[in-house]
C-alpha cells in the first residue's frame, strides 16, 4: 500500500502513481500545504502526527482511492479538502488530543462520490466542521461520524449542500457520539438542498449505550465495566477494514479502558 | 439440586402493576412451561428473574438456591447460573460473537479459561446447532434472520452452560427445521445437565419437542391455572378465555370471586 507520513513537519513517502507536494510553513502565522493528486486507482495509508500546527491538505480524487488516515499528535488546525471526480473511501481516525477540523467534500464530476467512517475517542476538545458539496448530478456522499467522548467534548457541524437543479444525488449524515461524562456535546447535522430531486438523510445521536444493550451483555454474566468497554471496542471497530488502524484503535482502547 | 424459587413477586412498570403475588418454584430436572395471553407479564417474569432494572419489584422474593436474587446486579445473577433465551435478542454492531462469549466466559472462569478448548468447543456447537460458521465473526445478531438469532441465544446457552434456563417464546420466528433443531437442542441439554428450565409459549408446536413436567396458565401477572401436558391441549381446544373460570383450587378469595362471577 501506499504510505505518506508527516511527522514532526518531515514528509516520508512511499507512493506509485501518486503526486505529492508538501510546503512547509515558515512561521507560525502561516500554514503548511500538503497537496496530493490521484494519477492511478490506489489504496493510501497517510499518518499525520502534528504538535501544535496548522495545515491545509489538498486531494485531488482522479481515481477510485482507498484512503486510510491517522492522526496523532497534541493538537493542530487542520483543513482538509476532497476534489473528486471519481469514487473515494476514506477511514480515518484521530488519536490527536485537540483538534479544530475542517473537512470540504466536492464532488465535482457526474455519479462521484465519497464513503466517509471517521472514529474518534474524545480526550480533550476536538471541532470539527464539514462542508459537502454536491456540485454535478448524481453524485453521492455517505458521511459516518462514530466519536466516543472519554473525557472533553467533541462538537460536529456538518452541512450537505445540494443546488438547484442538480438532480439524482445522495446526502446521507450518519453522526453518533457516546457521551460517558457529564461535558457538552453537540451535532449540528444541516442539510440545505434547492431540488426537489435528492435522497437526502441526517441523524445525530448523543447519549450513553443503550439500557438493553447493556442488559443483553449483563445478562450473559458480563459486569458493566466489561459491557461497556465491549460495547465502545464494537463502536469504534465496526466497518474498520484497514488491520494497522484497527490495531491502532484496539491499543488506544486498551489504553483508556483497560 | 438446584432451586429458583420466587415468592409472592409483585412488579411494575411505569406505574402499572404487572405481575400480582406470583409464586413458582422450579428444580433441577423440571420444565415448567408457562403459557397465557399477550400482555399478562410472561416476559416481564424472565426480565425480573434476571434483574432488568426497567421494572421494580414493589414485594417479593427471587431465590437461587436460596441465595436471595432481589439485590443481586443482572451479571452477579447470571454468574449463578441463570440464563434468558430472550424474545427480541438484541443486535450489537461491532461486538463479535466470538468476543462477547470469550468475555461472557472468561469473566466467569477467570484464570481457567483456556481460548483453544473454547474456540473448539465453539466450533462444535455451531455444527450441531446447523449454524453458518461465518456468524462467529459477525456482530451480535447483526443482520441475524428471526431463526439465525433464536439459534444463537441456543448457542450461547450451549457455550455458558447455565444451571437455570428461562426459553421467551424461543419458538417465534422459527421455521418447521429450525423449530426441531432447537426444541430437541434444549431437551438434549435438559437430559445432559439435568438443568431446570423455564419455557414461556403461547404455541403447542414447540411442545412437540419440549416435554413439559408441569403447564402453568398466567392471566393478569398471576398464574390462575397449573397441570401437566393436558392443560395444553385444552388451551389449544378452548383457549384462554375458559381457563379464567377454572381456578377452583388457587385458594379462598379466588373461590369467592368467581362465585360472584357467576
Amino acid at each position: 500500500m501506499n504510505r505518506i507520513s508527516l511527522v514532526n513537519n518531515k514528509l516520508d513517502s512511499s507512493i506509485n502513481d501518486i503526486k505529492v507536494e508538501y510546503i512547509k510553513a515558515n512561521n507560525f502565522f502561516e500554514i503548511s500545504k500538503l497537496n496530493i493528486d490521484t494519477l492511478n486507482s490506489n489504496d493510501l495509508y497517510l499518518v499525520l502526527d502534528l504538535d501544535n500546527e496548522k495545515l491545509n491538505i489538498n486531494f485531488n480524487i482522479n481515481h477510485d482511492t482507498n484512503l486510510y488516515i491517522c492522526v496523532k499528535g497534541s493538537s493542530a488546525k487542520v483543513k482538509y479538502s476532497y476534489n473528486i471526480i471519481n469514487s473515494l473511501s476514506v477511514l480515518k481516525y484521530n488519536a490527536i488530543d485537540s483538534i479544530n477540523e475542517m473537512v470540504e467534500v466536492n464532488l465535482n464530476k457526474e455519479n462521484s462520490n465519497i464513503n466517509y467512517i471517521f472514529k474518534s475517542i474524545g480526550t480533550v476538545k476536538e471541532n470539527y466542521d464539514y462542508v459537502i458539496n454536491h456540485n454535478k448530478l448524481y453524485t453521492i456522499s455517505n458521511i459516518t461520524n462514530n466519536c466516543v467522548n472519554k473525557e472533553g467534548s467533541i462538537n460536529i457541524q456538518i452541512s450537505g449542500y445540494v443546488k438547484k437543479d442538480i438532480k439524482g444525488c445522495i446526502c446521507n449524515q450518519n453522526n453518533r457520539i457516546i457521551n460517558l461524562c457529564n461535558n457538552k456535546c453537540e451535532i449540528r447535522p444541516n442539510l440545505y438542498i434547492d431540488t426537489d430531486d435528492v435522497d437526502a438523510n441526517h441523524s445525530a445521536l448523543i447519549g450513553r449505550f443503550s439500557n438493553d444493550e447493556i442488559f443483553y451483555l449483563n445478562s450473559r454474566g458480563i459486569n458493566e465495566v466489561d459491557a461497556s468497554n465491549l460495547l465502545i471496542k464494537g463502536f469504534l471497530l465496526s466497518n474498520i477494514s484497514n488491520e494497522e488502524l484497527e490495531n491502532i484503535i484496539k491499543e488506544d482502547i486498551d489504553n483508556n479502558w483497560r | 439440586m438446584d432451586t429458583l424459587k420466587i415468592i409472592n413477586l409483585t412488579v411494575s412498570v411505569d406505574d402499572k402493576v404487572i405481575l400480582k403475588d406470583f409464586n413458582l418454584e422450579i428444580k433441577s430436572g423440571e420444565i415448567h412451561v408457562i403459557m397465557g395471553p399477550n400482555g399478562t407479564g410472561k416476559s416481564t417474569l424472565t426480565k425480573v428473574i434476571l434483574g432488568d432494572k426497567n421494572y421494580q419489584v414493589l414485594k417479593g422474593e427471587i431465590y437461587f438456591n436460596d441465595i436471595l436474587l432481589n439485590d443481586l446486579a443482572t451479571d452477579e445473577r447470571a454468574r449463578l447460573g441463570i440464563f434468558l433465551g430472550m424474545q427480541n435478542p438484541m443486535e450489537i454492531e461491532g461486538v463479535t460473537n466470538a468476543d462477547f462469549l470469550r468475555t461472557a466466559i472468561s469473566t466467569r472462569e477467570k484464570d481457567n479459561f483456556k481460548l483453544f478448548d473454547f474456540i473448539k468447543e465453539l466450533d462444535k456447537t455451531v455444527d450441531y446447532l446447523n449454524m453458518s460458521k461465518d456468524m462467529i465473526h459477525r456482530g451480535i445478531n447483526q443482520g441475524f434472520s428471526g431463526g439465525e438469532k433464536k439459534k444463537n441465544e441456543i448457542l450461547q446457552m450451549y457455550m455458558l452452560k447455565p444451571k437455570c434456563i428461562l426459553l421467551d417464546e424461543i419458538d417465534s420466528g422459527l421455521d418447521v427445521d429450525s423449530l426441531k433443531i432447537v426444541g430437541n437442542s434444549v431437551m438434549d441439554y435438559f437430559r445432559e445437565y439435568k438443568s431446570s428450565i423455564l419455557v414461556i409459549t403461547h404455541y403447542q408446536r414447540l411442545l412437540d419437542y419440549i416435554k413439559p413436567t408441569f403447564v402453568h396458565i398466567m392471566k393478569d401477572g398471576s398464574i390462575i391455572k397449573s397441570g401437566g401436558s393436558e392443560l395444553v391441549k385444552e388451551v389449544e381446544q378452548e383457549g384462554y378465555g375458559k381457563q379464567n373460570k377454572k381456578f377452583s383450587s388457587i385458594g379462598t378469595c379466588v373461590v369467592k370471586e368467581m362465585i360472584k362471577d357467576e
